[in-house]
C-alpha cells in the first residue's frame, strides 16, 4: 500500500526555442524554412516526450529582433503546440533573449525539474549586451545545468561563430551549421529530440563535468536540400 | 533467546529510465550487525548511470561491500571510536583498489572501449558512485556521505523528526567517490544514540517526491509498521511496492530505501555500558586527566574542589542522551584524509 498523503510526480522539463527573427532571416526564405522546421520537429519532439515518462515537457518559445518577446509562453505540453509563424525584422537582440529566458528560470523552476534545454537559432551577430546576458545565464543554477544547442543558419561569414560557441561552453558538440532548409530542419529536429532525451535519462554525472550530448548524423546525401540561405 | 534490538529493512527498484535503456539497476546497498546487535552500520551507493560511467554499477556494489568490510574491521579490531574521515578514507583506498582490479581484469578478457589514458583518477571515474554510511561509533549514530543521498530521523514517539541530509541541488550532478579529492566533499551528522528509525535512500527517492517536505511521511508511515511489529515480510513487500511506483510515476530514477529501527532495549544496554566511568574510554580519560592535574596542581582545598565540578561537569554532558535535545554538528568537513593519497 501507498504511503498515505505522499504526493508522487514526474520532473518537469523546459524547452525554450531562442529565434532569431532580425531583418536578415527575411532573405532567401529563411523565416520560412525556421517556421517550417519548428512545425516539423513538434510530432518527433512529442514522441520523444512520450518516451521519457517521468519528464513532464513544457515548450517555450521567446523571438528577437530589435526586442525579445514571448512567443510561446507559459510553457505548453508539446501535444499542444500549435506553431505560430514568426516574422522577420529589426537588428539582433539577442541578449535580451537571454535575458527574458534567465526571468523564468530564475523564478518559476522547481529545484527536482530536469536541465532546461536552450536550442538558440540565428544568422547573424548580436547587436545589444550578449555578454552580460550570457554571463547571468551561466551564474545562475539552471543556466550552468541547461543543455544548450545553437543552430547557426546561412553563410558562413553572416554568423557569429564565437558567440554560439560560447553559448555552448561545456556542451560536448560543436554549433551546428545549416546550409539549406532541408539541414535546419534536420537539426532542429535532432535538437529537440536529442536534447529531451539527455535531459530525461535519469543519468547522474560526477560534479562539474561537461554534458554528453551524441553527436547529430550529418553524413546523409541530401536529395533535396531545398532553398539555400 | 536474544531480544532484537535493532531491524534492518530495504528495498531498491529498478528506475523506469533504465529499464527503457535495458540498463541495470545502479543502486547498492548493505547492512551489518555484530553478534550481540549492538554495532551496526547501513551502507547506501548510487552510481552515476551516464557514459561518463560505465561501470558504475560495480562502482556503487564495491562501495558498499568496501564500506561494511571497513566498519566491520574496525569492530573485530575493538576500535568503537571511529572517526569518518579515518573511515571513508579507509574506504576510499579498497574502494580505488577494487576498482582497479576490476578494471585489470576487464582488460585481460576483453578489449574496452574506453580509453583512461593511464591516469587512475580516470580509471576510477568510469566507476562513479556516491556513498552514505551510517554507522555506530560510541555512544553516537553518525552518518557519512559524498554525493545527494538522503537522510532522516524519526525518534520513537514520532514527536522527535529531523532531516539530516537532503540534497537539494539543482539538476542531475553529485559530489563523488570517483572525483579527485573525494574526502572534501564529505558530509557528516552526528546522532545520540537513541532508539527510533533512520531512513537513508538514493536520489531517486526525493526527486519523486512534489515536496522534500514529504519525505518525512515515509519515515512517518513506516515507523509505524515497525512499531506495531508489523511482519518483516508485510514491510518489506511494502517497500519494494512503494519504490516500484517512485520508479514508474517519480523520478523514473533507481529508486533504494534503506531503514535502521532501533529498539528502546538497545539504547537501555548502552546507557547502561556508559554508567560505569571505566567501561568508557572517553570518561577513563578523563579520569587519567584529573589524576595528572591533582599531582601537578598544589593540592589546596580550592583547587580540589575546582577540579571536581569541571569533571563532573564535562561527565554529565557526556551522558546526555535524550531524544529531544539531538543536536547536529559539524555541517561539512574539509578535512583531508592523510591516508588517501588523493
Amino acid at each position: 500500500m501507498p504511503v498515505p498523503g505522499l504526493e508522487i510526480s514526474k520532473r518537469q522539463l523546459n524547452f525554450y526555442y531562442l529565434l532569431d527573427t532580425s531583418g536578415s532571416m527575411s532573405m532567401n526564405g529563411r523565416i520560412q524554412a525556421l517556421n517550417q522546421s519548428v512545425r516539423q520537429s513538434i510530432p518527433g519532439m512529442s514522441e520523444a516526450a512520450a518516451s521519457q515518462p517521468n519528464a513532464s515537457l513544457k515548450v517555450h518559445a521567446v523571438e528577437f529582433s530589435t526586442s525579445a518577446k514571448w512567443h510561446t509562453y507559459p510553457g505548453v505540453d508539446v501535444d499542444e503546440l500549435r506553431w505560430e509563424d514568426l516574422e522577420a525584422g529589426g537588428s539582433t537582440s539577442m541578449g535580451a533573449a537571454i535575458h527574458l529566458l534567465c526571468e523564468d528560470i530564475e523564478s518559476n523552476m522547481p529545484t527536482r525539474s530536469l536541465p532546461p534545454v536552450i536550442v538558440l537559432v540565428s544568422d547573424g551577430h548580436p547587436t545589444d549586451d550578449f555578454d552580460g546576458a550570457l554571463s547571468r545565464l551561466m551564474s545562475s543554477p539552471w543556466g550552468l545545468k541547461s543543455i544548450r544547442i545553437a543552430i547557426g543558419m546561412g553563410p558562413d561569414h553572416e554568423i557569429d561563430w564565437n558567440v554560439l560557441e560560447r553559448f555552448m561552453y561545456n556542451m560536448e558538440v560543436k554549433p551546428l551549421h545549416a546550409h539549406n532548409s532541408a539541414q535546419l530542419a534536420s537539426f532542429i529536429s535532432w535538437a529537440s529530440t536529442v536534447a529531451v532525451s539527455v535531459s530525461s535519462s535519469g543519468a547522474t554525472s560526477q560534479q562539474g563535468t561537461s554534458t554528453y550530448i551524441p553527436t547529430p548524423d550529418t553524413s546523409a546525401t541530401m536529395l533535396d536540400p531545398g532553398s539555400v540561405f | 533467546m536474544e531480544p532484537t534490538r535493532i531491524d534492518f529493512y530495504s528495498g531498491s527498484a529498478l528506475g523506469n529510465s533504465h529499464k527503457k535503456n535495458s540498463k541495470p539497476n545502479q543502486d547498492a546497498v548493505g547492512s551489518w550487525h555484530s553478534a550481540k546487535h549492538n554495532y551496526f552500520c547501513v551502507a547506501i551507493s548510487d552510481g552515476h548511470g551516464s557514459s561518463k560511467h560505465p561501470f558504475s554499477k560495480e562502482g556503487s556494489t564495491f562501495a558498499v561491500e568496501t564500506a561494511i568490510e571497513a566498519y566491520k574491521e574496525c569492530i573485530s579490531g575493538k576500535q568503537y571510536d571511529i572517526s569518518p574521515h579515518r573511515l571513508m578514507g579507509e574506504i576510499l583506498v579498497n574502494w580505488r583498489n577494487k576498482c582497479l582490479n576490476h578494471h585489470i581484469e576487464k582488460e585481460s578478457v576483453e578489449e574496452l572501449d574506453v580509453s583512461t589514458g593511464g591516469d587512475h583518477c580516470d580509471t576510477y571515474r568510469l566507476y562513479g558512485a556516491t556513498l552514505c554510511i551510517a554507522y555506530r561509533s560510541l555512544d553516537t549514530i553518525i552518518i557519512a556521505s559524498i554525493g545527494d543521498s538522503t537522510a532522516h530521523f524519526q525518534n520513537q514517539s514520532g514527536k522527535f523528526s529531523q532531516s539530516l541530509l537532503s540534497d537539494d541541488c539543482f539538476g542531475e550532478e553529485t559530489f563523488s567517490l570517483c572525483q579527485r579529492k573525494p574526502l572534501e566533499s564529505l558530509e557528516c551528522k552526528y546522532l545520540p544514540l537513541c532508539a527510533g528509525l533512520l531512513t537513508l535512500s538514493t536520489d531517486g527517492v526525493i526527486k519523486s517526491l512534489k515536496s522534500s517536505k514529504d519525505y518525512q511521511k515515509i519515515s512517518e508511515y513506516y515507523l509505524g509498521l515497525m512499531s506495531k511489529q508489523t511482519d518483516r515480510f508485510v514491510i518489506e513487500r511494502d517497500i519494494e511496492e512503494q519504490l516500484a511506483q517512485f520508479s514508474e510515476m517519480g523520478s523514473g530514477d533507481d529508486c533504494t530505501l534503506a531503514f535502521l529501527y532501533l529498539h528502546s532495549e538497545m539504547i537501555d544496554e548502552v546507557e547502561d555500558e556508559y554508567r560505569f566511568p571505566v567501561e568508557n574510554p572517553k570518561k577513563k580519560h578523563l579520569l587519567v586527566l584529573a589524576l595528572i592535574m591533582s599531582l601537578l596542581v598544589p593540592l589546596s582545598a580550592l583547587s580540589l574542589v575546582r577540579q571536581k565540578n569541571v569533571i563532573t561537569a564535562m561527565l554529565s554532558v557526556n551522558q546526555s542522551k535524550d531524544c529531544d535535545l539531538i543536536q547536529q554538528k559539524n555541517v561539512r568537513s574539509k578535512e583531508k584524509d592523510p591516508q588517501v593519497t588523493q
